[in-house]
C-alpha cells in the first residue's frame, strides 16, 4: 500500500516535473508581424494597449488584426502575464466586454505557433506571439519578451 | 464593393431567426464573410419571498429558469476601411417570450483617427457595463446591482453617438455627445401605484428629446465613466387604464366608491399630478440622469462602485454601489453593497432599500463561467423597495433572500 501511494507520489512529481519543463521549453516570447509592416519595434506599453484591446493601431497608425495562440497552450498563459501582467482569462474576459459592446474583436484563435507564424506571413496587419524558436524568414519580430 | 456587403449584411440579418434554428451560424457566417459571435446566459433564480423583486427580472418563491436565460448574436460587417455595421439580436424570457429583438443595429463611421459617429439603434453608455449588459460573461456579477442599473427606463436609443477618442497622459479618454429618440414598453409597477391597483401594467414610454454627455478615463488600473441625460419622457397609458381611473375617480368623489379610502386618496392624487403634465392619457415629463462609476483593480483585488441620480418631474431618486472582488485564476467571490433611495420627495411611489450580495465567478473552461450568488434585499421605511408590484397602501415589503446560479458563455 505505502509503495503505491510512493508511486503515485513519484508519478505525480514526475509529471509536475514534465509540465514545468514544459512550461520553461518556451525560451523567449517573440511578438511577430508581417514583414511589410512599416514598424521594427513595439514598447511594451504599446503591445499591452493593443492586446488589452484599448487601441488596435501600432506607431505607425496601422489597424492590426491580433492572433491568439490556442487556449490550451502554455504560452498564451506566459504571453498574458509578461505582456499586459493579467491572466490569459482576465485577459478573455475583457475582450467578450469590447466584443460585445462593438468596440472590437478579439484575437482570432489561430492554433499552435506554426499556425500563428502562417497566418501573420499571410495578413498584412497581422500580429502574434510565438515562441522564438518558431520564428521564420516570413515574419518580423517585433520585440521580445522574456 | 459597398453594395455586396451590404446586402450581405441585411441578409444574414434577416435569416438570423432560421440560422439559429438550424444551427448554422458559422457555416453561413463563413460564407457571408461576417464576423459572428454570440452569447448565453442559463439561470435559475428563487427567492423566499412570493412578490416578484425587480422591474427587469421578476425573480419570486416561485423559483425559475427564465429569469435571466438568454441567447445574443452579433453580427459586424467591416463595409471598408472607414464603415462598419454592427448588429446584436437578443432573444430573453422576460416579458419578450423569447421574441428575437435588435437591441442594437447601427453604422460605425471612423470621421478621423480620434473622431467616430455611430447611427441607428444602441445603448446608452451611462453606466460602467451598460454596453454589454446582455452578454453576462462579461461582467463579474451574476446579475448588475438593480438599485443602479433600474433607475433609467431606457437602456437603448435611436440616433447618432458622436464619440472623440484619445490617448492622453497615459490615460486612454473618450467623449460621447447622445442624441436620438427612445420608445418602449415596459411593465411599469408605478401604473398600478398611481391607479390604486395592486398588479403592474404595461405603459409605454417614449423620449423624443435625448441628449446625453458621457465621458470616460481608463489608466492601467482604473476607469471612471461618467455621464448626464436629459429627456422629455411622454407616458402612453392604455385607454382601459385610464378609462377605468376616470369611472373610480367619479365613484370615489360622488362617495360611493368601490376602492378603499387610501386607493381613493391615491386616486386624487394622482388626478392632481396628471392636471399638471398634460392628462391622464398623454402624461409628459422633463427628465434628467446622471452617473458616476469606478472600476479599480490593483493585483487580485477589484473595486466596482457606481452612483446613479434621476430626476423625473419633481421626483428624484438615488442608488448606488459597491462592489468588492478578489480575482484569482478560477474563482472570483464578490461582496455587494447597494442601496436606493427616493429621498422621502416621492410621495406618490417612495422607495428605499438596502441589499447585500454574496457571490463568485468560476471561470470553468474556456468562454464559460458559472456563478453563484445569494442576496438579501431590505426595503425601507414603508415601502416596496424594488419589487415590481403595484399599490400597497403603505405597507413595507418583507426582505428577502433570493439565490441564483448561472451560466455564462461566449462563443
Amino acid at each position: 500500500m505505502k509503495d503505491l501511494k510512493l508511486s503515485g507520489l513519484k508519478s505525480v512529481s514526475a509529471t509536475v516535473l514534465l509540465c514545468s519543463l514544459a512550461s520553461l521549453s518556451i525560451a523567449d516570447i517573440v511578438v511577430i508581424v508581417n514583414p511589410v509592416l512599416g514598424i521594427s519595434s513595439i514598447s511594451n506599453k504599446d503591445l499591452k494597449r493593443i492586446y488589452l484591446g484599448k487601441t488596435s493601431a501600432v506607431a505607425d497608425g496601422t489597424e492590426m488584426q491580433l492572433s491568439d495562440q490556442k487556449f490550451e497552450a502554455p504560452i498564451r498563459e506566459q504571453f498574458y502575464q509578461k505582456c499586459c501582467s493579467a491572466s490569459a482569462q482576465k485577459a478573455r474576459s475583457r475582450w467578450a466586454g469590447i466584443l460585445f459592446s462593438g468596440n472590437g474583436q478579439p484575437p482570432a484563435v489561430v492554433g499552435g505557433d506554426s499556425d500563428v507564424v502562417a497566418w501573420v506571413a499571410a495578413h498584412q496587419d497581422g500580429m502574434g506571439y510565438v515562441d522564438s524558436a518558431a520564428v521564420t524568414s516570413s515574419v518580423k519580430v517585433l520585440t521580445t519578451l522574456k | 464593393m459597398y453594395k455586396r456587403s451590404r446586402s450581405q449584411f441585411l441578409a444574414a440579418a434577416c435569416s438570423l431567426g432560421c440560422l439559429v434554428s438550424a444551427g448554422h451560424v458559422q457555416a453561413v457566417s463563413q460564407e457571408a464573410g461576417l464576423q459572428w459571435n454570440g452569447f448565453f446566459t442559463g439561470a435559475f433564480a428563487q427567492s423566499d419571498n412570493q412578490y416578484p423583486y425587480g422591474r427587469f427580472y421578476e425573480i419570486s418563491d416561485s423559483g425559475s429558469y427564465l429569469t435571466d436565460t438568454r441567447l445574443g448574436l452579433q453580427a459586424s460587417a467591416r463595409v471598408n476601411d472607414k464603415v462598419t455595421l454592427t448588429t446584436q439580436l437578443v432573444a430573453k424570457n422576460n416579458r419578450e417570450n423569447f421574441h428575437l429583438n435588435a437591441n442594437w443595429l447601427y453604422a460605425n463611421v471612423d470621421i478621423s483617427k480620434n473622431v467616430a459617429a455611430k447611427l441607428g439603434r444602441m445603448q446608452q453608455p451611462i453606466y460602467l457595463f451598460s454596453s454589454q449588459l446582455e452578454a453576462g460573461y462579461s461582467l463579474p456579477w451574476v446579475r448588475p446591482p438593480q438599485e443602479v442599473y433600474e433607475q433609467q427606463f431606457f437602456n437603448d436609443y435611436t440616433g447618432l453617438e458622436l464619440a472623440w477618442t484619445s490617448y492622453v497622459v497615459d490615460h486612454d479618454v473618450s467623449v460621447k455627445l447622445l442624441h436620438g429618440v427612445q420608445d418602449n414598453s415596459l411593465s411599469a409597477a408605478p401604473l398600478g401605484i398611481f391607479f390604486g391597483k395592486d398588479e403592474p401594467q404595461t405603459e409605454t414610454m417614449t423620449s423624443d428629446n435625448f441628449f446625453g454627455l458621457a465621458l470616460q478615463l481608463e489608466g492601467d488600473f482604473y476607469r471612471i465613466n461618467i455621464a448626464g441625460v436629459k429627456q422629455d419622457l411622454s407616458v402612453g397609458i392604455p385607454s382601459e387604464v385610464t378609462n377605468g381611473f376616470a369611472l373610480d375617480l367619479g365613484a370615489c368623489s360622488a362617495g360611493s366608491p368601490t376602492m378603499t379610502a387610501a386607493q381613493c386618496a391615491r386616486l386624487f392624487q394622482t388626478a392632481a399630478l396628471f392636471s399638471t403634465a398634460g392628462g391622464a392619457s398623454s402624461a409628459k415629463f422633463k427628465g434628467d440622469f446622471w452617473s458616476i462609476g469606478l472600476d479599480a483593480q490593483k493585483f487580485d483585488v477589484r473595486v466596482i462602485a457606481e452612483y446613479t441620480l434621476r430626476n423625473l418631474g419633481d421626483f428624484d431618486r438615488k442608488g448606488y454601489y459597491v462592489s468588492l472582488m478578489y480575482q484569482t485564476d478560477q474563482w472570483t467571490p464578490y461582496v455587494t453593497y447597494a442601496a436606493h433611495d427616493t429621498g422621502g420627495n416621492d410621495a406618490m411611489d417612495p422607495q428605499a432599500q438596502q441589499s447585500l450580495a454574496l457571490g463568485a465567478r468560476y471561470d470553468w473552461m474556456a468562454n464559460t463561467a458559472l456563478k453563484f450568488e445569494v442576496m438579501n434585499v431590505d426595503p425601507q421605511d414603508g415601502t416596496r423597495g424594488l419589487y415590481h408590484i403595484g399599490f400597497t397602501d403603505g405597507k413595507e415589503m418583507d426582505s428577502m433572500m433570493a439565490a441564483t446560479v448561472a451560466l455564462d458563455i461566449v462563443f
